[in-house]
């Protein structure tokens, strides 16, 4: 139960500084109308000044009773003055901290245990840009940003349907984040939205930073390196999605918007496949899909070959794909590992570095130590070639990056040690695991299994918009048939 | 019921699909050539179909098995697995020139089949599904390749092994009946009004009867006489891609046949009174016990499979004809 406000000015002020102990950014103004005392609670760069001023401190300045009692006064203030168009009333601490962390204007008088509550906002945020994970040739070039409110309203922009509900979760024991939940009540399932409020709501995390924090909480099945939850930074996804029934969950602060359920195929599909022409799009759908398998089994494939079945190897490359391997110290697995190694060491030392040094380590990593590798025989240009290639694919597919670096790993120590025989097991492993994950009843590996034709139109390929658009496509049906497998 | 309403029906079936493929992926026909074996065949899966069908009425009666049947049903499955693993591996070690010990090859497909059981029925029922797309594909790619070799002048009759087509049937006959066995113990199979399932049987028979039909072609009217005809068509194509092609399609084969048979031995165990895990741990116990006793006794798959298709039979068929399988009735399905 939260601790109500305490009646009298003075107490609520006291409690406020010792829950506060003393920090800098604390603003408390006392004022006074008609000899009731008054206070104003907010934070310094979390409210906007200018619209303090104008909005509450002028028009209470000119509220001029002759006699009246403090519950008087806050009837008119709540009744007849409109401060903010995000005005609320407050009677507990709990809130009355949170709406002020949140850049809320909190008004209270004395003898009255309850707050008003204004929202004047002032903290800066980004302006909309263009999402840097997921660019595109034609659509918006808008993103979203890190205010929960200002993601709200570039949905709502697109979707004008009355059916797009928003609601609001606080999660975080310590940072009492923002957190919404966005869904379109005429497609979503309301088990689908119930299940996501009650995972949110039961995610017992004191820290709530990012819609990664939460993924978490979402997939269901064997342990595994997939996840059933998919990401946007893009309102124009996030609209597609939410019309085919899915939950969209916006973290105050994060631009990363979690999608729930989300599918395996939809990795391979992007925005601007809706824009290009259906045969293009279903030739680069193609590109990906087999990009995804370069990437995980091309590194196995090859050390495989080279260790035990160098029978396979054409003729005309046998004697440069093992006279590669001969000449250098390690085994083909070693040298694909250390090469794996040096190339994600390389990665993720550039990621977070400036620009000019990012480019300076791409030199340094690809011409002087990529080149001394080769040129001091530790690594062959056959191997060289095959993570190249291994590597570029697997920016084909950038929602299954992390997956996928393992899972190359994986199947060059099985190369390795096992061969072709134990390539093709991990493969058909790879898959049952697969098959075994869903999110909140929807199998990953819908609509390819369970079956569901209907989704053909936009798997492999995109079918035209005008059979596209005969009839919507809903994420249900997954679940539904999902279920109807497990009787 | 419409066809498309049958859920699941896709997946186990494609398992059972698969499942049909491996006899012939890994098998050494002994007496006939590919035209001959190709009829053989369709006889023995005539056979089947019928048998399969009596199955499928069987299970759609939603009864569970008494303990002791259930348990013997484990041994079974158990039986079976043993010699299709023990077939696997002799294969693998043919197809991959001695690389690996047997023993170590028999460590790793143990520990996959029963990580893939342990996930349950129903994975297996929708990787089976994904995989078959891929397996059709392979199948295509092998024949593709093969084809311009192919001599039609080989596909002529040997007129001294027409009178043999009945030991042929007889071989082919023994290892069908494990299929049918499954398509009566897989869970998924008990839902009624599923006949689109039976299809397994003759669509198996044409995946064959192309590999059979493309083999005698290419290897001459003897040449699926000779040990793993399959394997030989792949390696006859010439071209580096096609053996990969063939071990995957004989190492998936395999795996669906013994993962489905190993969700089917958990079943019968959890059916027998054993718990979950230790009915894992019992049935693959029992499946390395029996792996490595056929490997030491050095018995023919062939006799192995005519003796496990006896006492297949002598299980199965009470359960069938009594459509009740004298134990406890099953919980009906959730309610929507």
């Amino acid at each position: 139960m939260p601790e109500k406000l305490d009646r009298s000015l003075v107490l609520v002020r006291e409690r406020i500084e010792k829950g506060m102990r003393g920090s800098a950014d604390l603003i408390l103004d006392e004022f006074q109308i008609a000899g009731v005392k008054g206070l104003a609670f907010m934070f310094d760069g979390l409210v906007s000044n200018s619209q303090v001023s104008d909005f509450l401190l002028r028009p209470l300045s000119r509220i001029q009773p002759s006699e009246i009692t403090p519950e008087g006064l806050w009837d008119i203030l709540q009744r007849e003055f409109l401060f903010s168009s995000e005005q609320g009333v407050v009677d507990n601490y709990d809130d009355l901290f949170t709406r002020a962390m949140s850049g809320f204007v909190l008004v209270l008088l004395d003898g009255v245990p309850k707050a008003l509550s204004l929202g004047y906002q002032g903290f800066v945020t980004r302006s909309a840009g263009e999402p840097a994970m997921e660019k595109n040739l034609r659509g918006t070039r808008e993103g979203f940003t890190e205010s929960n409110n200002t993601n709200t309203a570039m949905v709502r922009r697109r979707l004008k349907s009355p059916c797009l509900t928003v609601e609001t979760l606080c999660l975080g024991r310590q940072s009492r984040t923002n957190v919404r939940m966005v869904y379109l009540s005429d497609a979503a399932e309301k088990e689908t939205v119930d299940a996501v409020r009650q995972k949110l709501q039961s995610a017992g995390l004191s820290l709530v930073l990012d819609s990664a924090f939460l993924q978490a909480f979402f997939g269901k099945g064997a342990a595994s390196l997939f996840t059933g939850t998919g990401v946007t930074q893009r309102p124009d996804t996030l609209c597609a999605k939410l019309t085919e029934g899915r939950v969209g969950v916006m973290v105050d602060g994060s631009p990363n918007v979690m999608i729930v359920p989300y599918l395996f195929t939809e990795h391979f599909h992007t925005l601007d496949d809706y824009t290009q022409r259906p045969y293009f799009t279903a030739f680069v759908r193609a590109l990906r899909l087999a990009a995804f398998f370069i990437t995980i089994l091309l590194p196995g494939y090859y050390v495989a070959v080279v260790t035990f079945h160098p029978e396979r190897i054409p003729r005309s490359l046998l004697p440069d794909f093992l006279g590669s391997v001969a000449a250098t110290p390690l085994s083909a697995a070693g040298e694909a590992l250390v090469l794996f190694l040096l190339y994600e060491l390389l990665r993720e030392a550039g990621l977070r570095l400036p620009d000019a040094i990012g480019h300076t380590l791409s030199v340094v990593g690809g011409i002087v130590i990529g080149d001394a590798i080769v040129t001091a025989g530790l690594v062959g240009l056959p191997m060289i070639i095959i993570i190249a290639l291994t590597a570029v694919s697997a920016f084909a597919v950038p929602g299954l990056y992390e997956p996928v670096t393992i899972l190359r790993f994986l199947f060059i120590i099985i190369g390795g040690g096992l061969g072709l025989y134990g390539m093709v097991l991990g493969i058909l492993l790879l898959a049952v695991n697969l098959c075994s994950l869903h999110t909140l009843g929807t199998p990953l590996t819908a609509p390819v299994a369970p079956w569901q034709p209907g989704a053909l139109r936009d798997l492999f390929w995109r079918s035209g918009w005008r059979r596209l658009g005969r009839r919507d496509y809903r994420i249900s049906s997954a679940r539904q048939k999902g279920e109807q497998d497990a009787d | 019921m419409r066809t498309e309403q049958i859920s699941g029906a896709g997946q186990v079936f494609s398992l059972l699909a698969l499942s049909q493929s491996f006899w012939l992926l890994c098998s050494r026909p002994p007496l006939a050539n590919g035209l001959l074996t190709a009829a053989a065949g369709a006889a023995a899966y005539g056979v089947v179909f019928f048998l399969a069908v009596l199955c499928r009425r069987a299970a759609a009666k939603k009864k569970s098995l008494s303990k002791g049947s259930a348990a013997a049903g484990m041994l079974l499955a158990a039986g079976y697995f043993s010699v299709t693993a023990g077939q696997l591996i002799t294969a693998c070690r043919v197809l991959f020139d001695e690389a690996f010990s047997p023993f170590f090859l028999l460590a790793v497909l143990l520990a996959a089949v029963w990580a893939a059981a342990a996930a349950g029925q129903e994975p297996l029922g929708r990787a089976a599904f994904l995989l078959a797309g891929v397996f059709l594909l392979g199948v295509v790619l092998l024949i593709a390749g093969v084809l311009p070799q192919a001599t039609f002048l080989n596909l002529r009759m040997p007129e001294r092994d027409s009178a043999l087509l009945l030991r042929e049937i007889l071989f082919i006959l023994p290892q069908q009946i494990e299929p049918f066995l499954l398509l009566l113990l897989a869970p998924q199979t008990d839902r009624p009004h599923s006949p689109a399932l039976l299809l397994w049987a003759p669509v198996g028979f044409l995946l064959n009867a192309a590999l059979l039909l493309t083999a005698a072609p290419v290897l001459g009217h003897y040449g699926s006489l000779l040990p793993y005809p399959v394997m030989l068509l792949a390696k006859s194509a010439g071209l580096s891609g096609m053996v990969p092609v063939y071990c995957f399609l004989l190492i998936t084969a395999a795996f669906f046949r013994l993962s489905g048979l190993a969700a089917g031995a958990l079943r019968l165990g959890k059916q027998a009174g054993i718990a979950q895990g230790a009915a894992l741990w019992a049935a693959a116990g029992l499946t390395l016990v029996g792996t490595i006793t056929l490997h030491y006794t050095g018995w023919e798959p062939q006799r192995a499979y005519a003796a496990l298709g006896v006492m297949g039979l002598l299980w199965g068929l009470p359960v069938v004809a009594a459509g009740r399988g004298g134990g406890q009735k099953r919980e009906p399905a959730r309610q929507r």
